[in-house]
């Protein structure tokens, strides 16, 4: 499914 | 930063995308850090090879994806716009 676009930091 | 339709988005020099097998997803290596994208983000960094313009991309992401197609461009537009200004991509 689209989700809203995330980057994180790990 | 507005990015137009027609910008063929890149990764910055210094930054891969990379398959991590343990983790089972994809990962951002830069200089000195690790970023996560989720997979969502995975899927538009994939197609961000210099070659597509940002309205291919979004074509792209909107033949596979069921969502709105204005709701994906708003999304990439959006993570696109941040990175661009964070300098992790070139357009």
């Amino acid at each position: 499914a689209w989700t809203t676009p995330e980057l994180t930091e790990i | 930063m507005t990015i137009p339709d027609d910008a063929r988005p890149r990764l910055a020099r210094g930054f891969r995308l990379k398959r991590d097998e343990v983790r089972n997803a994809w990962v951002l290596l830069a200089p000195e850090r690790v970023i996560q994208p989720n997979p969502v983000a995975a899927e538009i960094l994939r197609r961000c090879d210099g070659a597509r313009t940002l309205a291919e991309i979004v074509d792209d992401l909107a033949a596979s994806f069921s969502a709105p197609r204005e709701r994906i461009d708003a999304d990439v537009r959006a993570l696109l716009s941040d990175m661009a200004g964070k300098r992790m991509i070139t357009v």
